[in-house]
This record gives structure tokens, sequence and C-alpha cells, in this order.
């Protein structure tokens, strides 16, 4: 599996980004930098990783530093899906 | 005595100069580094043609060069126009046209979303890029935050009572409309909070709040007035404000009710109040289970329970000591401001007789950007003014229903245009919510009108809950009915899993909500 590209249909389906996530480098910054991404609109993307992704994830896990950057946010998908 | 917004850094690096002014992440700036990343920002912006008076909006998230491009704009003689970072594209358009903005400072992430907004702003002839890459615009010339030349700043040519910024908030009807405000007015504003607060040198403030917020812009204003250290903090998490809290060993930190909701459900780590001094809510009405487990969270906290609306910036405050004795009141007015509660002609109310709060002071706004109708509604000749001043003072009419009691204290009745008109009887959404609030398994209470064939309109409430089911409908209505007189109680509960929709300043949006149901009794005739 493809984190990265899985990670960001995510975020563009999610976040309803119209194919903008798929421009999108490891080094793209997110919280802050997305004006689509606030504290409303994350569960959307933490439903959509647990859907498709079939992995469980805790409020406790994540926090504004998981979704810093596509990076981040693909470093903490690894974790969970291996 | 500074006058000016950007001389409230200016003042507090002649007295500080090595003071930590601004933090944000790993990035921290003295009060010497914040003026002269000021100084030069505003030099940078002279040179590339802003006049004075002339509109310079920001959108980016919160970080160090917003802070710096607002307190530049100013020192440029120039006005700012903080725009939410959480609008589209859309609504930073309306914006941009609205107040004819003449320069926009963004970021590289953001500006690919402007490209065809850019074109439909004729004002529009500058826009300053935060971050490294390369882009061109059509019609407008671009210039690089990291290509600020080294200039020397001239001398201030405005007066404390010419603009300093335009906010913008939504009203009851149409597009938003921007808030002008003076330097005069936001420089009072600060030094009315920051005197109530008790805010010292000492002081951490969080911002968490956007600066597009006149309650967010306030925690930077204060802290820049008594030489504090504000800390800014884009957070995702709620918890990611506790972690900042700890971390940054907080003394101060403001939010509204929607926030405080959540972080009251939260662990909060032991010892968080040896160094937080202070909270305070605006922004709406804190629940009474909200503010007892934060209370219960922080003791050593003082809480301030605070209200104020753009237009006057803030208004008033509830000093903590009274918030055991009167929880539900809104308190007095801030200092240098007079509250006044008045009938529809004008006449000042009677104790304990609901009537329309009306702010005269210093803080009272400049009116709303080239919308002489809209203005006309909230600013009019404050009452009482002795009839042989021939000049007329204006006063904000705020369009909220308050009733003061013998003793002085406010509370907060309703909004006319919220209030809801069911059966002949008015009803204020609050007087419904407040039974609700802390009732077990729900999260969030509004309660709006919908237009119904036979009652006007028909209370209903909508509601946040982890997990919604008949029999939860059936133990609201049935606390309504037994806390509630008849025509109060809800024709239906409409559940949602999902927190309710909020509008940018993070309020629950009403408006929207009430949009939702317009439909529901369509049928019911």
């Amino acid at each position: 599996m493809d984190i990265k590209n899985e990670v960001l249909e995510i975020l563009d389906d999610a976040l309803g980004l119209s194919g903008r996530a798929q421009t999108f480098s490891l080094d793209t910054p997110l919280l802050g930098a997305l004006p689509e991404l606030d504290s409303m609109a994350v569960v959307a993307v933490i439903n959509l990783m647990e859907e498709r992704l079939g992995v469980y994830v805790d409020d406790d896990e994540i926090d504004g530093a998981t979704f810093a950057s596509v990076g981040t946010l693909v470093g903490f998908v690894q974790t969970k899906v291996t | 005595m500074g006058r000016l917004l950007h001389e409230l850094v200016f003042d507090s690096a002649r007295r500080s100069p090595d003071a930590e002014a601004l933090k944000y992440r790993q990035e921290s700036l003295t009060y010497a580094d914040l003026t002269s990343e000021i100084q030069r920002t505003a030099s940078a912006f002279r040179d590339l043609g802003v006049a004075r008076g002339e509109r310079i909006a920001v959108w980016m998230e919160k970080r160090v060069e917003t802070v710096v491009a607002l307190f530049a704009a100013s020192a440029a003689d120039a006005v700012f126009v903080p725009v939410n970072p959480l609008l589209k594209p859309e609504q930073v358009l309306h914006i941009l046209r609205d107040c004819d903005v003449r320069m926009l400072v963004t970021t590289i992430e953001r500006v690919g979303l402007l490209t065809s907004v850019v074109a439909q702003c004729p004002a529009l002839k500058d826009v300053m890029i935060v971050g490294d890459a390369d882009v061109t615009l059509d019609d407008v010339a671009v210039a690089r935050w990291s290509a600020r030349p080294e200039g020397v700043l001239r001398d201030a040519q405005v007066i404390d009572a010419d603009m300093a910024a335009i906010l913008y908030t939504s009203g009851s009807t149409g597009k938003p409309k921007g808030v002008v405000l003076s330097h005069r007015n936001i420089v009072e504003g600060a030094r009315s909070v920051a005197e109530y607060l008790e805010n010292t040198s000492e002081d951490r403030i969080l911002s968490v709040l956007p600066l597009s917020f006149d309650y967010g812009l306030n925690q930077i204003t204060t802290s820049f007035l008594v030489g504090a250290c504000a800390v800014l903090i884009n957070y995702l998490m709620p918890r990611d404000v506790i972690n900042a809290v700890r971390k940054e060993r907080i003394t101060g930190l403001a939010a509204v009710p929607p926030l405080w909701i959540q972080l009251s459900l939260l662990e909060w780590p032991e010892g968080l109040d040896d160094h937080l001094r202070y909270f305070t809510n605006s922004g709406g009405h804190m629940p009474r289970p909200t503010l007892d487990a934060l209370r219960q969270r922080m003791p050593g906290a003082r809480p301030y329970l605070m209200y104020g609306l753009t237009e006057a910036f803030r208004s008033t405050y509830l000093p903590p000591d009274e918030v055991d004795r009167r929880p539900d009141s809104m308190g007095k007015a801030i200092p240098n401001a007079e509250i006044l509660v008045v009938r529809a002609d004008g006449a000042v109310c009677d104790p304990d007789e609901p009537g329309e709060l009306v702010h005269r002071g210093v803080h009272v706004s400049m009116g709303y950007w080239s919308d002489p109708e809209r203005t006309a509604e909230r600013f009019k000749p404050a009452p009482g003014r002795p009839q042989g001043i021939p000049t007329p003072e204006l006063a904000v009419f705020s369009g909220d229903t308050v009733r003061r009691d013998a003793e002085g204290f406010l509370y907060f009745i309703g909004r006319h245009d919220e209030m809801i008109k069911t059966s002949g009887y008015r009803v204020s959404p609050t007087e419904v919510e407040e039974v609700l609030y802390g009732f077990d398994g729900i999260q969030e209470v509004v309660a709006v009108g919908a237009p119904h064939p036979t009652l006007g309109q028909a209370v209903v409430l909508i509601i946040m809950a982890e997990s919604a089911d008949e029999a939860l409908e059936a133990r609201l209505i049935q606390a309504c009915r037994q806390h509630l007189p008849v025509f109060m109680v809800p024709a239906k509960v409409i559940c949602s899993e999902s927190p309710l929709p909020r509008n940018p300043n993070g309020k629950v949006d009403r408006k929207r909500l009430a949009d939702s149901v317009a439909d529901l009794f369509a049928d019911a005739s």
C-alpha cells in the first residue's frame, strides 16, 4: 500500500480539496496552512482514515503536531498500519 | 503613553527591550526584535506605495509574520484587515472587494487559492508572500516577505482618531460587514481590559482565538500594552491548548464557549494553576456545568466572564469575586465605558426591566465600512445627552436584550434577531437551552425558531449527543416539560452526533441551524 497516496486521497476527500492534495509533497505544511483543516474538519479526516485504512485512532494519539505536515501525518499512519 | 496601535510595542521596547514579546513554536522575539521587524515591514509597505489610510489585508494562520504585518500596517499609517485563516476564497474575495484592499499579505500555501480572486479586485495592487517559491500573478505586483529591504521608518502622520483596522463580522442579514476601528478604540480597549485582568509584564498570554475577532486581537494588544509575552498557537485538538498552557507556563487563557466545553471534558494535568492566573470567556454564555468543571480543574485561576460586540470592542465583565454569587450575570461595564439598558423609545429601563443594551464611550467604533444604512441601525445618538450640547455622540445599540438588577449587574436575555416568537409569546433561545445545560448525554444544545403554520414559530431543539436515540429525545422533552412553561417546550428535537456548525469566530452558527429547520413544519397545517 502506498501510504502517502492513500493519505493524500483521504485529505482530499475529507476536506473537499478538489484534487489539490495531489500537488502536496511530504514537506507541505497542513495545520494552519490549509484553510480547510480545523478542529471540526479533523474529525472527518480521522473517520475516513479509520474507514479506508482499517485502523483505529484514539483521540489521545493525535494532536496538532500529527497534522503539522503531510510528512508527519504519513509517519503517524505508518505506525498505525504496520 | 502610546496612542497609536504600533506604539504599544515601541513603548514596551523602550521600557524593556530584552523582554520576550512574541513566541511561536521555536521562534521567540524580544520587544526590540519585534520593533525592528515592524519598522522594517512598515518601511517596505511604504516603499511599495501604500498611502495613509489604505487597507492591507492579512490572510495567514497565526504566526510571527501575521502579528508583524498587522502592527506594521499601523506604523505605515495604513489600516489592517485581519482575515480569518479559515475563510474560503469566496469570503476572502468579499472582504478584499468590500473595503478596496490595496495590499494583501499571505503565504505561499494560500496564494494559489487566490489566483481567480485577485483578478476580481481592482483596488488590489500588491501581494506580499511569506514563504519560498516563485509566484507571478496577473494584474498585481508580487513582493517577497523575505526580501523586505532594511529601511528607515519616518514618523507616523496619523492621530489616534484615525482608523487603524477593519474587522469583518456577520450580522443577522446580508454579507459580513467591516467594523472600522480607530487607533483609540483598540488602544483604549486594551487599556480597559488589561486594567481589570490586572495584566503585568510577568504575564504569558496564550493567543488561541483568531486575530480577525476583536476578542482574539485583544490578547495581543493587552499583552503588548503591559510588556507581557504573547504566545501564538494554531490548535487542532483541544488538548493542544492544554499542552501549550503547560509547556509555555501560560498565565492567561481566553476562549469561547464551544472550546471551553471541549476543554472542560478533558483531563487536566495537576498544577497548571501554579502559573495559570486567570481564564476569560466571551462570545457567548458559558454553561454553568462547564464553568463549574473548569473551576474544579484549575481552582487557582480566576474566571472572568465577559461580554462584548465587535462594534464596541468589549463591553462588560463579571469580576471573579462575584461569580459564586451571580454566575449567570454578564457583570458591569468595563473601565471607561457606560452601559445603558433602554426601552424602544430610548428611555432608561427600570431595574429588572428588559431592554436593549447600549454601549457609550471610547470603545464605540467608527461604523460599518461603506454601509451607511446598516451603520444607522446600530450607531445612534447616545441617550441622555444634555440638551445644551449641540453635537451628537454616537453609541452602539447592540440588538441584545438584557436586564439590570437593583445592584447594577447585567443579565443577558437574548438577541432581537434570534428571539423566537411562538404562539404569541417571545421566547429567548437561552431560556430553553439553560434547562438542558449539563443534561446527561448531550454535549451541545441550541434552540431555534422554525416557521410553523399555527404557532408562528415552533421551538426546535438541536443537540449534539454521542449516541442519540428516541429515548434520549423523550427524556429531553420530558425535562423541558418539567422546567418550562408549555409554550416554550420544543416541538421537535434534532440530534447530531458531530459538533454543531460554527461561524468563523467559533461561535455556534445559529443562523445556519435555523435555516436548516426552515421547512420542518411546512406540511404540518
